[in-house]
C-alpha cells in the first residue's frame, strides 16, 4: 500500500516513452530498410485498440482474477496515450481525404480526446465533489431534488398561514419555484457555477426587510435549503458529467473497433504485397 | 402472469437444529450435570430448557488426537465434556500441527458460470434455499462435521512435549470464545476418545441468563483458565518467571466498562455532540489522577485522550492487547513520586480491562522483566531521552505506529466506532469518480445483488462506506438466535448463512455502522416470498461476505479503476496513514 | 403531495446494475418489489392487510416503512398500491446508448460495403494525378480499384479469407502496376534493384570492387590529368567508391524483389509526388551512409567525362592554337547554343560552326574524286611466261605489276569466289606493284583477279546496283538491303560502268543500240560537281566525286562494313573498313567522327555530335537549364575547364568509347556542393540519380524466361555522361528541373 501516485506516474510514463521510442525506433530502421512499415504499425494500432477495448470487457467479469481494475485502467491509460504516438506514426503524420479513412481518423481522435476529457474529469471532479455538499449516490438525486422542493414548499406554506402575508411565498413563487424543482440546465451542467445561487441569496437578502417574523424564520429555512439545492444541483452535474462521458466514449469505442477492423481487413486484403 | 406473492410458513428458530438430537438424548442430558439442577420451569414456555437442549446442543464423539478447538480459531460453541478427557494445550501450538487448510475456492468454471446463473432480479432464492427439508435430511451444520476431522498425529509426544491442562467429565471449556466473541485462547483436543456435548453460544447464553450456577461457573473458569494465558499475551509479562506471574494472575483485577450492549443505543448516542460523546464514555482512568495501576485491553476499544481546550482530544485509540500506563508506571518505578495519568483512557463502547494495580507492578514485574526493551520499544525513535517516560505523550500509540493519524479522523474514527473493523472499506472521494464499479462488481460476484452501499461517514476526504468491516469485535452476532451470523473460524470473517438466517432483523439492529441491510427475497419468477401466516414479506440479512470463496478477494477493492477504495485494518494504523498519504 | 420519503428510510441496496428503476423513485416512493424483469410495474399494494377482532389493520412491514397513517379500505384491501412507469436505469440507458451506436457502426459499415458509392467511400485518399485518371475512366463497379488492387475483385468473404490463404490466382499488385508501366520497365525485371538483372547487379558490384584501388582516390585523377588511360573497367565504376561496410549485405538486398508500393506511395492527394524517395530509401541497400552530399558523398573521378565525344574535336587545341591562328575568340557558347528552352544544345551543325576552316582540308582529300573502279597495270609478259592470259587488256594498263585497286572494288571482287580467292591469296591490303612476277602463286592469283576484274565489271555494268547487291552480300555475309545497295552507288549510271567493261573486253550485250557512252564519258569534266561519277580513260578509273561534308555515298559504304555483324572475322573486310575510315581516307570522315564498337558485334559511326543513346536513363542525371540560371555558372568553362594537356589522338584510337583521354578537366564534387547543400540546392539522392535504369541492349528480350542466366554478351549501362545536355525526352518542355 505503501506507493504514492506520482512515483506510479512518473515510472509509468518513463516505461511508456521508452516503449514508444522503441516503437519509432524499429519503425524507423524498418523504413531505412525498405521494409513495410504501415502495416506493422497498424497490426500495434489494432492490437492496442483492441486491449483498450477490452478494459469494458474486464469490468464485467470482476470475479475473474484478471488484476485488479486499478491496474487495468494504469495500462489503459497509458497504452491509450501511446497509442496516440503508433497512430501518428501509423498515419505518417497525413491527413487522411478517403471519406472512410477520415471517418475512421474521426473516430480515434474523438475517442482519443473523450478519454483524455474523462482523464482529466476523473481526475478533478472528485476533489470538487469531496469539497462540496453532502456525498450523495447520483441515482438518489431527483428523489432529494423532490425533498427538498417539498420542504420548500412546505416552509413557504407555513410561512403563510402563520404570518398571513404573501411577501415570501410570492417570491419564491416567482423566483424560487423553478429553482427548486428543476436541474439546472446544459449550461450549468459543462460548466458549474455559483452565479444563481448567488444572486438568489442576495435577492433574498434584500427581501428580508419586507418580511414579517414568521416569513423571516421560513427565509432562514429557505436560506439554507438553497444552499443545499444547489449544492445538489453542482452534485447532479458533476456526477452527471462523470458518468455521461463514458456513454460517448465507449459508444466511440464500439464503432472504433468495427471501423478499425474493417480497416485492418480492408488494409491487410489490399495491401500490396509484391 | 406469474404470481407475486408466494406464501410460506416463515423460519423459525431452531428450524434448523444444531445437530440430530434425540428425546432420548434430551432426557439423557436433563439427568446429568449441570442440566439436572437447573430449574426448568424458570423457562419460559416459547423458550424451553428441552427446546435448548434440542435445537441449540448436540453429542459429538471424538476419536484420540481430534482437534476439539484450535487456538485462533473463532467458534460460536462451548463445549461440556460427557465422557473421557480432552486436554488443554497451555503453549501455542504450531500452525501446521493444527493443520490449518486451504479455504476451498471457487474454480474458474464456477467463476465464469456466474455471467449466466446471476439472477435478473434482486435478491432471489430459489426455494429450496428458504426452508430446509423436513426431518433435517439436508441438515447443513457447522463445519465441522461435514469436513474430515483434523488431528494431531503423535499425541502422546506433543503431550509430552507440551505443557497441557487435563479436563474431564462435567468440565466446560470454549465458553470465552463463544461468549465474548474472542477467538479461541487455546487448543483442545480429545485424549482418548471423548464424548462432548457442544453448546451452540445462543443456547448457553439462554442457560447462563437463567441459571445463575452456570453463570459464576463459567465466569470463575475464566479466571483460572486464561487468565493467565491473556497475560502471556502481553510483551512486558511474557518473560515474567513463573511465581512472579502467579502473584500477578492473583492480584489482577478483572474490570469491564461500558455497555455490553453499547451498541443498542449507539444510534442515538452518536448524533449528540462529540465532546458530550466523550463526557459520556465510561472513563477508566482520569488525566491528572495517581495511576493506580497498569491496563490491559483484553476486548473492546478504548480511547486515549487528553485535554484540549474545553474538550479532549483523541491521540489514540487502543485495542485488544494494548497495555495503558506503562509510561507512568516505569515513571514511578525510577523514583518519580508525583506521577499522574498522562492521559485518560475511556472505554469505547464496551471495554473489557485487566488491572494490575501498581504495587504489583512496582515490586514484582518491573524487578523482573527487561525493562529496558520495553522502553525501548514504547520510545519509538527516542531511545536516549529518558524524558520521555516522564512525558509519556509521546509514547501513546496504537500498536507500532509508524504514522500517527490526524487527531480529528482519530476522533472521527473513535466517535464512530470505526477502529472495530478489520476490513473497514475506506473511499478516498479525491479519486473516487462516483462510477459505482465497486457496486456494480459486487454484484456481479454475489447473484447480481449488492452487499454494500456507496455512502457512509465522511471524514474530509475518507468515508468509510455502509460496508461491513468484519469487526474484531461484531456485535452482529450478539442477538442472531440461529447463529446464522457467524464467523469463519480460521479468518475471522464475519458471514451470514442466507438458510439459516430468519430474517429477524436482529443484526441489522445491532450493527452501529448500516453494513447490514434486511431485504425482501423473491423466486426467480420475480414473485415476493411472504409469510403464510402473516403476510409478511420474508426477509433476509445481508451484507459483505468479503467475497469469500471468490477467486478475486474483494471484488470492490479489485474493480476500484482509481485506486479510491480499501479495504483495511483499522488496528494497523500504519496501513491507514499510509493509504491516506499515497 | 405527499412528502417524498426520506432517503436513509430507503434503507435498501443502491442497484445500478439493475436494468429497471421504479418510476417513483425519482418522487422518492421506490416501491419495495421494483420493476419485474421486464420493466413492468407489478403494481403490488404495499401490505396484505389482516383482519383484527374485525377491522383490518394495516400490515406493511417494517422495511416498507411500517403500518401506513390511512390504513386499508374498509373492503380489506391496501391503499397503497403503487403504479408507476418504470424507467430504465443509467446503466440500462448506458448500454441502449452503446448498443445503438455499434448498430449504427456496423449498419454504416454494411451500407458502406454493399452500397454503389463503396469505392469512392473507402478509398482511403485521393490517387495522384497519374493514376487518377484509371478511376475516372473505369467504368465498370470494381474495376477502378481493381485496377491496382486484386482485392478489389473480390467480396468482404474473400477478404476474411484472404487473412488465412493466400488466394494464388490473383496477381499480385506490382504485376497489376506492369499492365500499364511494362513500356518503360520491362515486366519480367519490375520487381528487381534497378529493374536489372541479378548478373548485371553483380557486374556492377565486380565492376566497382577491380575499380577500387585505382578509382577510390585523387591518384586518378591525377591520372587522368597526367594522360594515362583509364581501364576498361572504371566503365562500371567512374564514382569512386570506398568498399562499403557490407557489400554482400547490399547484394543480398539486390536478389530480393521488391514492390513498386515500397517506394511508390499512394493514396496520398492528387498533388503528392509519386516518385519522392526519402534518401534513407536508398540507403536501405546502399549501406554506406551519407550524412549528406558534401560530407561523405565520393568525389566524381572522371564524371561526367565518362567517354568521348562522339565527334573527335579537340578543345585545348581549338582553343590554344586553332582559333588563336584564325585570330578568332574561343567562345562555347557560339557553338554551344541554348535553344527557345533553355537547354544547351550539343553544338551548331558542321556547316555551320566548322565548315569555314575544314571544308578546304576535305576537299583537299577528295581531290579529283574517289577512285571507285580501276584497272591495275598488269604484267602481260609475266603472266604469259606464267601461262595465263589475261585477255583483253588496255595497253595502257600494261606493264610491270602497278596500281591499286579502291576499297570498294576489293569488296565486290570479294563477292566473286574466284575474287575473293586471289585476294585472299594476295592480301586485303596487296597493291600490284608488291606482286611478284616471279612467285607463281602470285602470279596465277594476279591472273584470276584480272579475270574477276574483268567480270566484276561485266557483272556490274549489265546489272548494275543488283549485282553490287548479290556481291557484297556474298562477300559481306548478310543481306544488303537494296536500297542500300542503291544509296552505294547512287548517282552512277550503267553507261559508265560499260564504258568500263569495254576496256577489258569485248562490248558487252544489250537491248541498247545506243553508241557507247564512250565518248559521253570522256567528255565529262575532270571535277564533276558533288554526286557524280566519272570514268577517266586515261587511268581507267571511274571516281566518284562527293560533297565535301556528309556524302550519302562514302557514308553509305562506311555505314555498310561498320554494320556488319562480326566483321573482324572477316580480316578483308575489315581491312577495307579501316581503309575507308582512316585519317587520310578520302573526306577525312573518321578524322572527326568516332567510330565505336557496340554490343551487339557491329560498330557505329557516330555522324552526329550527340549519342543516339542519350534518351536512356542512367544512373545519373543532370540538367543544364536551373544552372544556367546562374550567372556565375554562365561561363560553361566555371564547369568545364579545358585541360590544355590533352591528347586528343589517342582518344580515338581505337573503337572503345570510354578508352580515351578527355579534354576537360573533371569536375569535382566540391563544385556542386556550394551550392547542393541540404538547405540551399539540395542534396538528396533524387537530385542527380535515378532509381529506374534503362539498359541498353535488351538483355531481357534475349531471353525473358531466364534472363538472369543468360548474361549479355557485353554489359553496358546507358552512358551516364551523356545524359548531359538535354532534359530526358519524358519530361521535355515540362517545369520539373531537379534543382531545387
Amino acid at each position: 500500500m505503501v506507493r504514492s501516485f506520482w512515483k506510479r506516474r512518473i515510472r509509468n510514463s518513463g516505461l511508456l516513452m521508452v516503449a514508444l521510442a522503441l516503437v519509432w525506433l524499429w519503425v524507423r530502421t524498418r523504413e531505412r530498410n525498405l521494409q513495410p512499415v504501415a502495416h506493422e504499425t497498424g497490426y500495434i494500432m489494432i492490437a492496442a485498440v483492441f486491449f483498450l477495448a477490452l478494459y469494458n470487457i474486464r469490468k464485467k467479469v470482476p470475479f475473474l482474477p484478471l488484476g485488479t481494475s486499478s491496474t487495468w485502467l494504469q495500462w489503459h491509460l497509458y497504452v491509450g496515450l501511446g497509442s496516440i504516438g503508433v497512430f501518428a506514426l501509423h498515419t505518417g503524420w497525413h491527413w487522411p481525404t478517403g471519406i472512410f479513412e477520415t471517418s475512421l481518423f474521426a473516430l480515434y481522435a474523438s475517442t482519443m480526446l473523450s478519454g483524455l476529457f474523462g482523464l482529466y474529469w476523473t481526475r478533478t471532479i472528485p476533489g470538487q465533489l469531496a469539497r462540496v455538499g453532502d456525498e450523495v449516490t447520483f441515482e438518489r438525486i431527483p428523489a432529494l431534488r423532490r425533498r427538498m422542493q417539498w420542504q420548500a414548499n412546505e416552509t413557504v406554506i407555513e410561512s403563510v398561514a402563520a404570518s398571513g402575508t404573501t411577501t415570501l411565498a410570492d417570491f419564491y413563487s416567482a423566483q424560487m419555484y423553478g429553482f427548486f424543482r428543476l436541474p439546472r440546465g446544459v449550461k450549468y451542467f459543462l460548466r458549474p457555477t455559483t452565479s444563481r445561487r448567488k444572486s438568489l441569496l442576495a435577492d433574498m437578502q434584500h427581501l428580508q426587510r419586507y418580511l414579517s417574523e414568521p416569513e423571516r424564520k421560513a427565509c432562514e429555512k429557505l436560506f439554507a435549503l438553497v444552499r443545499r439545492k444547489d449544492e445538489l444541483d453542482f452534485h447532479g452535474a458533476r456526477q452527471g458529467l462523470l458518468k455521461y462521458w463514458l456513454f460517448v466514449h465507449i459508444g466511440l469505442t464500439y464503432a472504433l473497433v468495427l471501423a478499425a477492423s474493417l480497416h485492418g481487413l480492408m488494409a491487410t486484403a489490399f495491401g500490396g504485397g509484391l | 402472469m406469474p404470481e407475486l406473492e408466494i406464501a410460506i410458513p416463515r423460519p423459525q428458530r431452531w428450524d434448523e437444529p444444531f445437530g440430530r438430537m434425540t428425546d432420548g438424548d434430551v432426557n439423557y442430558l436433563l439427568k446429568i450435570e449441570p442440566f439436572c439442577r437447573i430449574d426448568a420451569r424458570t423457562f419460559p414456555p416459547t423458550l424451553p430448557l428441552r427446546g435448548i437442549l434440542q435445537g441449540d446442543t448436540r453429542i459429538v464423539r471424538y476419536e484420540p488426537g481430534d482437534l476439539i478447538v484450535r487456538e485462533g480459531d473463532y467458534g460460536h460453541s462451548a463445549f461440556l465434556v460427557l465422557a473421557g478427557t480432552v486436554r488443554v494445550a497451555l503453549e501455542r501450538l504450531s500452525p501446521k500441527l493444527l493443520g490449518r487448510a486451504e479455504r476451498p475456492r471457487r474454480t474458474w468454471r464456477q467463476a465464469i458460470a456466474q455471467l449466466w446463473h446471476n439472477s435478473r432480479l434482486p435478491e432471489v432464492r430459489r426455494r429450496a434455499e428458504i426452508k430446509p427439508a423436513a426431518n433435517g435430511a439436508s441438515i447443513r451444520h457447522d463445519p465441522a462435521e461435514g469436513t474430515p476431522r483434523v488431528f494431531v498425529q503423535d499425541v502422546p509426544q506433543l503431550l509430552s512435549t507440551t505443557g497441557t491442562a487435563r479436563l474431564g467429565t462435567g468440565e466446560i471449556f470454549g465458553e470465552l470464545a463463544a461468549m465474548t466473541r474472542t477467538p479461541r485462547t487455546a487448543t483442545v483436543l480429545a485424549e482418548g476418545k471423548a464424548t462432548l456435548l457442544e453448546i451452540r453460544w445462543q443456547g448457553l447464553r439462554d442457560l447462563m441468563r437463567r441459571t445463575p450456577a452456570i453463570r459464576t461457573h463459567v465466569e470463575r473458569l475464566y479466571r483460572e483458565n486464561s487468565l493467565r494465558a491473556h497475560l502471556r499475551e502481553t510483551e512486558l509479562l511474557r518473560d515474567l518467571p513463573g511465581p512472579q506471574l502467579d502473584t500477578v494472575v492473583a492480584a489482577t483485577q478483572f474490570e469491564s466498562y461500558g455497555n455490553f450492549d453499547w451498541y443498542a443505543d449507539f444510534g442515538a448516542q452518536r448524533r449528540r455532540e462529540a465532546a458530550e460523546q466523550i463526557a459520556a464514555e465510561p472513563l477508566i482512568a482520569a488525566e491528572g489522577d495517581r495511576p493506580t495501576g497498569l491496563f490491559l485491553i483484553r476486548s473492546g476499544f478504548a480511547r486515549v485522550s487528553q485535554r484540549y481546550g474545553h474538550g479532549h482530544r483523541t491521540l489514540a485509540y487502543i485495542g485488544k492487547g494494548h497495555v495503558f500506563g506503562l509510561a507512568e508506571m516505569a515513571a514511578m518505578f525510577d523514583g518519580n513520586g508525583d506521577v499522574a495519568w498522562q492521559n485518560s483512557l475511556r472505554a469505547i463502547g464496551y471495554v473489557d480491562v485487566l488491572k494490575i494495580p501498581a504495587d504489583v507492578v512496582l515490586q514484582q514485574v518491573f524487578p523482573n522483566c527487561k525493562l529496558q526493551n520495553v522502553k525501548c520499544k514504547m520510545q519509538t525513535g527516542d531511545k536516549e531521552d529518558q524524558s520521555a517516560i516522564r512525558n509519556p505523550q509521546s509514547v501513546i500509540a496504537v500498536g507500532d505506529t509508524a504514522a500517527p493519524l490526524d487527531s480529528s479522523l482519530l476522533d472521527f474514527l473513535a466517535d464512530h466506532r470505526f477502529l472495530n473493523g478489520t476490513q473497514t472499506m475506506l473511499i478516498d472521494l479525491e479519486r473516487c469518480t462516483r462510477c459505482d464499479d465497486c457496486v456494480r462488481a459486487c454484484a456481479t460476484t454475489h447473484d447480481n445483488n449488492p452487499r454494500f452501499v456507496r455512502q457512509g461517514p465522511t471524514h474530509h476526504q475518507v468515508m468509510i462506506a455502509n460496508a461491513c468491516m468484519h469487526c474484531v469485535d461484531p456485535v452482529c452476532m450478539i442477538g442472531c438466535p440461529t447463529g446464522a451470523i457467524a464467523r469463519d473460524t480460521d479468518v475471522g470473517t464475519v458471514r451470514i448463512d442466507d438458510h439459516t438466517c430468519i430474517g429477524c432483523s436482529t443484526c441489522a439492529n445491532s450493527c452501529p455502522y448500516d453494513a447490514i441491510r434486511m431485504v425482501e427475497i423473491r423466486e426467480p419468477s420475480g414473485a415476493i416470498y411472504i409469510d403464510e401466516a402473516t403476510q409478511l414479506p420474508i426477509l433476509k440479512a445481508t451484507k459483505c461476505d468479503y467475497c469469500t470463496g471468490q477467486l478475486t478477494g474483494p471484488a470492490c477493492q479489485a474493480a476500484c479503476p482509481h485506486d479510491a477504495l480499501v479495504r483495511i485494518d483499522m488496528g494497523k494504523v500504519e496501513q491507514v496513514s499510509a493509504w491516506l498519504g499515497r | 403531495m405527499t412528502e417524498p420519503g426520506p432517503h436513509e428510510a430507503a434503507n435498501q441496496y443502491e442497484r445500478p446494475n439493475q436494468p429497471w428503476v421504479c418510476g417513483l423513485a425519482a418522487a422518492g416512493h421506490a416501491c419495495a418489489a421494483g420493476p419485474t424483469a421486464r420493466g413492468r410495474c407489478p403494481t403490488l399494494a404495499e401490505c396484505s392487510p389482516k383482519r383484527d377482532s374485525g377491522r383490518w389493520q394495516c400490515n406493511r412491514s417494517a422495511l416498507r416503512g411500517g403500518p401506513c397513517d390511512e390504513g386499508p379500505t374498509p373492503e380489506g384491501r391496501c391503499g397503497r398500491v403503487q403504479k408507476c412507469r418504470p424507467v430504465r436505469s443509467l446503466r440500462a440507458r448506458r448500454r441502449l446508448f452503446v448498443a445503438t451506436c455499434a448498430i449504427a457502426a456496423l449498419g454504416s459499415i454494411a451500407i458502406l460495403l454493399c452500397g454503389n458509392w463503396r469505392e469512392h467511400a473507402l478509398r482511403p485518399g485521393a490517387l495522384a494525378q497519374q493514376h487518377a485518371q484509371i478511376l475516372e475512366n473505369a467504368d465498370g463497379k470494381s474495376a477502378s480499384c481493381g485496377a491496382c488492387h486484386p482485392a478489389a475483385t473480390q467480396n468482404v468473404t474473400g477478404w476474411v479469407v484472404s487473412l488465412v490463404a493466400t488466394d494464388n490466382s490473383l496477381p499480385t499488385q506490382s504485376q497489376l502496376c506492369m499492365n500499364c508501366h511494362a513500356k518503360s520497365i520491362a515486366k519480367d525485371l519490375s520487381l528487381r534493384a534497378h529493374n536489372l538483372p541479378l548478373r548485371t547487379l553483380e557486374q556492377l558490384k565486380s565492376g566497382r570492387q577491380n575499380a577500387v584501388p585505382a578509382a577510390a582516390d585523387t591518384v586518378n585523377s591525377q591520372a587522368v590529368s597526367a594522360g594515362s588511360v583509364r581501364p576498361v573497367s572504371a566503365e562500371l565504376s567512374d564514382v569512386p567508391v570506398t568498399p562499403s561496410r557490407d557489400d554482400s549485405a547490399m547484394y543480398a538486398d539486390a536478389a530480393k524483389p521488391i514492390a513498386c508500393a515500397a517506394c511508390h506511395r499512394e493514396h496520398h492527394g492528387a498533388k503528392a509526388d509519386l516518385t519522392a524517395i526519402a534518401d534513407d530509401a536508398c540507403q536501405a541497400c546502399h549501406q554506406q551512409r551519407y550524412r549528406s552530399f558534401s560530407a561523405d558523398h565520393p568525389d566524381f573521378g572522371t564524371w561526367p567525362y565518362v567517354r568521348r565525344s562522339p565527334i573527335a574535336f579537340n578543345h585545348a587545341s581549338h582553343r590554344g592554337k586553332h582559333f588563336v591562328e584564325k585570330k578568332q575568340a574561343f567562345d562555347c557558347r557560339v557553338c554551344h547554343v541554348t535553344d527557345s528552352s533553355g537547354a544547351v544544345a550539343r553544338t551548331l551543325s558542321y556547316e555551320t560552326a566548322c565548315a569555314s576552316c575544314h571544308d578546304e582540308k576535305i576537299a583537299t582529300s577528295i581531290g579529283r574524286g574517289v577512285a571507285m573502279f580501276t584497272l591495275p597495270i598488269m604484267d602481260r609478259e609475266a603472266l604469259k611466261m606464267g601461262g595465263y592470259d589475261i585477255g583483253t587488256w588496255p595497253a595502257a594498263a600494261t606493264g610491270d605489276f602497278d596500281g591499286r585497286l579502291p576499297a570498294t572494288m576489293k569488296l565486290l571482287l570479294l563477292g566473286d569466289p574466284a575474287g575473293a580467292a586471289a585476294i585472299s591469296k594476295l592480301g586485303a591490303a596487296f597493291e600490284f606493284q608488291d606482286v611478284d612476277p616471279k612467285n607463281k602463286e602470285q602470279l596465277a592469283a594476279a591472273a584470276s583477279l584480272g579475270a574477276a576484274i574483268r567480270s566484276l565489271l561485266a557483272d556490274i555494268g549489265s546489272r548494275g546496283a543488283m549485282a553490287v547487291r548479290e556481291r557484297l552480300s556474298a562477300s559481306l555475309g548478310r543481306d544488303v538491303t537494296k536500297a542500300k545497295a542503291a544509296t552505294l552507288t547512287a548517282g552512277l549510271s550503267l553507261d559508265t560502268l560499260r564504258g568500263a567493261a569495254e576496256w577489258v573486253g569485248p562490248t558487252i550485250k544489250t537491248n541498247s543500240t545506243t553508241p557507247p557512252a564512250v565518248k559521253l564519258a570522256k567528255t565529262s569534266l575532270p571535277y564533276g560537281p558533288t554526286g557524280t561519277w566519272s570514268r577517266d580513260e586515261t587511268t581507267f578509273t571511274i571516281r566518284y566525286q562527293p560533297a565535301v561534308h556528309a556524302d550519302p555515298v562514302l557514308t553509305a559504304w562506311i555505314e555498310l562494313l561498320a554494320s556488319t555483324p562480326h566483321l573482324e572475322q572477316r580480316p578483308i573486310a575489315l581491312a577495307m573498313f579501316k581503309e575507308l575510315t582512316k585519317l587520310t581516307a578520302p573526306g577525312l570522315c573518321a578524322t572527326c567522327h568516332s567510330i565505336e564498337q557496340t554490343g551487339a558485334d557491329t560498330m557505329v559511326v557516330n555522324w552526329r555530335a550527340t549519342s543516339n543513346v542519350q534518351s536512356q536513363r542512367g544512373f545519373t542525371k543532370f540538367t543544364h537549364e536551373p544552372h544556367l540560371v546562374l550567372p556565375q555558372l554562365n561561363d560553361c568553362a566555371s564547369c568545364h575547364a579545358v585541360e590544355d594537356a590533352a591528347i586528343a589522338v589517342t582518344a580515338y584510337a581505337d573503337n572503345d568509347p570510354r578508352h580515351f583521354v578527355g579534354d576537360f578537366k573533371p569536375i569535382t564534387k566540391r563544385q556542386c556542393a556550394e551550392c547542393h547543400t541540404h538547405t540551399a540546392a539540395g542534396d538528396s539522392c533524387q537530385s542527380c540519380h535515378n532509381y529506374h535504369v534503362e539498359a541498353v541492349e535488351s538483355w531481357h528480350v534475349a531471353a525473358p524466361q531466364s534472363s538472369d542466366k543468360q548474361p549479355p554478351a557485353q554489359l553496358r549501362i546507358s552512358d551516364r555522361g551523356w545524359r548531359i545536355g538535354n532534359r530526358n525526352h519524358a519530361s521535355a518542355g515540362g517545369g520539373d528541373a531537379p534543382a531545387r
